[in-house]
């Protein structure tokens, strides 16, 4: 533990390092929290302020908006339904259930407690075996990346296990819309109808804003429902202590798969959480429990999506490969300083790179401590009345959808999903796998085409590589795994029914 | 046509056409890749498949979306959404934002919302949100065609 | 409601009104947007908000970056050509702008734009892994021509590295594989994972990587030596006609008046002269290569043939 006690010991010293830290973590709780605001624009409004400063105080701030936009997510997703920023898209299924039954206190308080393991927990694992593990991302081929991906897809069969034709119905329509834009290999446009902003291909962020933010706006005002009645008091930690001890297990799962999704390039925490949660029900022994408000569900999604902060910095710090978007931003934050993340920085700055890590330590801290201070505060939220709370939600869910890309034809795309929401919640059809297919899909795409070129056009590399073998022996039985249940689950129905 | 034909077959008119238009998409540059449309005709095909799969299941009980009192809410929120884009697209941020908000809260919230109250929400909320943005953030909102 | 509708009109008046005053004063007198065909945080971004920076001091209106990184570009281009020619809306751009349009990814020409200046450049590498056998640009020629198809160039497909592969096949007559890597870290990866034999790399990035003992530079492809990296040398002076920099370039929307460019164009020339602006470019890889808006024009149309005449050479034209 000593390299990381030195390094929170070097921050500590440095007041205005702390202030920007804490300055960094308020205003990344609010991005976070704010539906249509996320980590991602926040660090990167925030990047041209730290030209000014010095790396490591840029780093400062920085780091504290990133580990506080993750972080926030859950806010929202708890308190309204909508995912404060695509890290947090899998904690709306259960923490927003739990808290429409009047609990958004126990759910508030797990999402607080389980941000700050994923935080701190990818932390430790960054400073101890980020040198160790490091050189894998190199070792991993085009052929290892596809068949990963391809697991991951097999996914949707479990989040989609009582209704799964409209669950890869949905999958199949994720893929589809994900392929709208320029195609990853290649300058071929697909699916634009000759629109200019198409080729740019569909905005996650406006699609979740319609989504989730839009959609339940207009339904809610349709359907015209009384609001439920909520607990506002913290009685100590706000859940049981004990439910750690239930969910150890649910909880490390979820870290390492956070921490293994951030670590590799281009997957960050938006996947994360819903890789986690998938897993988290594949799992669990009360899969029915899943979307109607299983703290298990919130534990998994917050767990992972804070984890994969951690596993996205070590590829960065190491390699100068970004894990995420954000971790891309940073590397832009220290190449403006003329600092090039890569196998020297470790010798060249070894000040900068410990600061960074206590910088992620405090930030964890200063999170959980902000948001344990807010639970009693966050709540009032919900007592806001629904006539002012809504548009003002409106209009952040437009201001969002712009400022993410200045792009206003992103308003339209936002109002297209809402109607699209609509009628997949009319036709019964799952949400979640269309998102996972969305962000996968392409990836896949791109690495198994790549693949194909540099092994001339054989599929056998995929079966004679050792980790893409394992990786499709484990997809094969995960598919096989949730066939079966989906038999039992259909034989109880209809033994139910009879 | 129940809700699961409805559904089937909307799915499946989708992956028709995504088919059919993936089918032109052009060829390959490099050598071995199996090009631009051998993803989405996978994808297509089985958006198909599970379309068909959906229109031939058993249809339920199914309760309806909403009554027809919510339809006609939607609507006025549907109506709302469009001329807000529209808004802003033409009129800009700082014009249309409190126009849509009054109506909205007005909407949302007869008869409990009051007159000042709402004007004055209203106007709070547009200019903060586009003080925040504009000044603070160096975000530019959209500003109309002025 | 009547009262509503007249104190409403009565706004939209007076905004109008103020506006077209704002419109008749002289130039600059409101916010200037740069729109960069780059996502924030890359080296395209930080080279267009140093640019920006200095265009604030020298104008004294606030100057704003807006990235608009879709579609490769084609997004912020799209922007730039329906905006106003009122020097208030800007394009910060290199390369990329001809493979788009050459490539079909984009319909409208990049010569239909208002040239302004040219600013910051960055040179690219050709590099390949510490371990392999070639030492000079030479050695690789030799070798790939002796094996033709062999050896395999780590690019993006349809995007500027692809051209610069291109630029090399052409060049030195060999042929080689041309594979599909991403972008640069991806490519480094599968370098090192033996996957790959040559990568195009920046200046910047290929400095780091050969101080680490990981990577040797063949060629810069370029005319003269990088100040950044003057130990690396050219292909010109190595006896091959490849100049592929990515030269950034600001734009503004088709129609743009001639004082308008002077006004920026003057501006940024002043550029020079800053060592504190350009160590702040050197830092991030860049070096300062400034045209008037006559001699941009001339290197835009130049670009925009070279590209052409590859896209056309080897079937890459839509």
């Amino acid at each position: 533990m000593l390299v990381l006690a030195q390094a929170l010991q070097m921050v500590i010293q440095q007041p205005f390092m702390m202030v920007l830290v804490l300055m960094g973590a308020v205003i990344g709780l609010v991005f976070g929290a704010i539906p249509g605001l996320t980590a991602t624009t926040g660090v990167a409004l925030a990047l041209p302020l730290t030209f000014a400063l010095n790396p490591e105080m840029g780093m400062a701030l920085l780091i504290g908006i990133y580990v506080g936009g993750i972080s926030g997510g859950f806010i929202a997703a708890t308190l309204l339904g909508i995912p404060g920023t695509p890290a947090s898209i899998a904690t709306c299924f259960d923490a927003y259930p739990l808290s429409q039954q009047g609990q958004p206190v126990k759910a508030l308080a797990i999402g607080a407690t389980a941000s700050f393991m994923g935080t701190l927990g990818s932390t430790i694992c960054l400073v101890y075996i980020a040198p160790i593990i490091a050189n894998i991302a190199l070792k991993l081929s085009p052929f290892e990346y596809s068949t990963l991906m391809f697991c991951a897809l097999t996914l949707i069969a479990t989040l989609a296990r009582e209704e799964p034709f409209r669950g890869l119905a949905s999958g199949f329509l994720g893929i589809l819309l994900g392929s709208i834009g320029i195609a990853p290999i290649g300058s071929t446009l697909r699916f634009t109808f000759g629109l200019v902003p198409l080729s740019a291909g569909l905005n996650l962020l406006a699609m979740i804003l319609g989504i989730f933010a839009i959609k339940q706006i207009s339904v809610d005002y349709a359907e015209d429902k009384p609001i439920p009645l909520v607990d506002l008091e913290v009685k100590g930690l706000g859940f049981r202590l004990g439910e750690i001890v239930d969910n150890a297990w649910n909880i490390v799962r979820s870290f390492l798969i956070g921490l293994w999704i951030g670590f590799l390039p281009g997957m960050g925490a938006g996947l994360a959480n819903l890789i986690a949660y998938a897993q988290a029900k594949s799992s669990s022994k009360h899969p029915e429990k899943f979307g109607k408000g299983a703290p298990e569900g919130i534990w998994a999604s917050e767990v992972s999506n804070n984890a994969a902060i951690g596993g996205a910095m070590i590829p960065m710090l190491t390699l100068g490969i970004p894990g995420d978007s954000v971790t891309a931003l940073l590397l832009g934050g220290l190449m403006i300083h003329g600092l090039i993340p890569g196998p020297l920085l470790y010798i060249k700055q070894p000040r900068l790179v410990n600061s960074i890590f206590g910088l992620l330590a405090i930030s964890a801290v200063i999170c959980l401590v902000l948001c344990y201070l807010g639970m009693r505060l966050f709540p009032r939220v919900l007592t806001i009345p629904r006539h002012y709370l809504y548009p003002v939600l409106m209009v952040l869910s437009f201001v969002g959808s712009f400022a993410s890309n200045n792009y206003s034809f992103d308003f339209w795309i936002m109002l297209l999903f809402a109607l699209v929401g609509m009628l997949m919640d009319m036709a019964k059809m799952p949400m979640s796998p269309m998102i996972l297919g969305f962000i996968l899909g392409p990836m896949l795409e791109e690495n198994l085409r790549r693949a194909l070129t540099y092994s001339a056009g054989s599929w056998l590399p995929f079966i004679t590589r050792p980790v893409s073998a394992v990786l499709l022996a484990i997809a094969v039985f995960s598919l096989v795994n949730s066939v079966i249940k989906m038999r039992r689950h259909q034989a109880l129905q209809a033994g139910k029914s009879a | 046509m129940n809700r699961n034909q409805l559904t089937g077959s909307l799915l499946t008119l989708i992956g028709v056409a995504a088919l059919i238009i993936a089918k032109d998409l052009s060829a390959p540059v490099i050598e071995y890749d199996p090009g631009p449309r051998f993803f989405p005709s996978i994808a297509a095909v089985g958006l198909i498949l599970c379309g068909i799969a959906i229109f031939i299941q058993p249809q339920g009980r199914i309760e309806p979306f909403l009554t027809p009192r919510g339809w006609r809410r939607m609507g006025q929120m549907a109506a709302l959404l469009i001329c807000y884009t529209l808004g802003l697209l033409y009129l800009g941020f700082l014009i249309a934002t409190p126009i849509a908000l009054y109506i909205v809260i007005r909407m949302m919230g007869q008869p409990k919302s009051k007159y000042l109250t709402t004007i004055v929400v209203s106007l709070a909320v547009t200019f903060v949100t586009h003080y925040v943005f504009q000044e603070l953030l160096m975000v530019l909102l959209p500003s109309g065609l002025w | 409601m009547r009262r509503l509708l007249a104190s409403l009109l009565t706004v939209i008046l007076i905004l109008s009104f103020s506006w077209s005053l704002v419109g008749a004063a002289e130039y600059p007198s409101s916010t200037i947007k740069i729109m960069v065909a780059a996502k924030a945080g890359g080296a395209t971004d930080a080279s267009g908000r140093i640019v920006a920076q200095f265009l604030r001091e020298q104008l004294g209106v606030p100057v704003v970056v807006v990235n608009q990184e879709g579609g490769g570009g084609a997004v912020a281009t799209d922007s730039t050509i329906n905006a106003k020619p009122d020097g208030y809306t800007l394009l910060y751009d290199h390369v990329n702008a001809h493979v788009r349009y050459h490539t079909g990814l984009y319909g409208v020409s990049p010569l239909e734009l208002t040239p302004i200046a040219t600013t910051a450049a960055v040179n690219q590498t050709i590099a390949t892994d510490k371990a392999s056998p070639w030492q000079t640009l030479d050695d690789l020629v030799q070798d790939a021509r002796a094996n033709p198809k062999k050896y395999a160039f780590g690019m993006q497909t349809g995007a500027s590295s692809h051209f610069l592969s291109l630029a090399l096949m052409d060049a030195a007559d060999i042929e080689l594989r041309l594979l599909d890597a991403g972008f640069e870290a991806d490519k480094l990866a599968a370098l090192r994972g033996g996957q790959l034999n040559l990568i195009q790399a920046t200046v910047g990035a290929a400095r780091e990587y050969v101080e680490a003992g990981i990577m040797r530079v063949l060629a810069v492809c370029a005319t003269e030596r990088d100040p950044l990296a003057p130990d690396f040398p050219t292909a010109v002076e190595q006896g091959y006609d490849i100049v592929f920099q990515s030269m950034h370039t600001l734009y503004g929307p088709p129609g743009l008046p001639d004082e308008i460019v002077k006004v920026i164009s003057d501006a940024l020339a002043k550029l020079e002269d800053d060592p504190e602006y350009i160590e702040k470019l050197h830092k991030i890889g860049h070096v300062w290569g400034y045209r008037n808006p006559e001699d941009t024009k001339a290197f835009v149309r130049n670009e925009f043939e070279r590209i052409g005449r590859l896209a056309e050479k080897f079937g890459l034209k839509k």
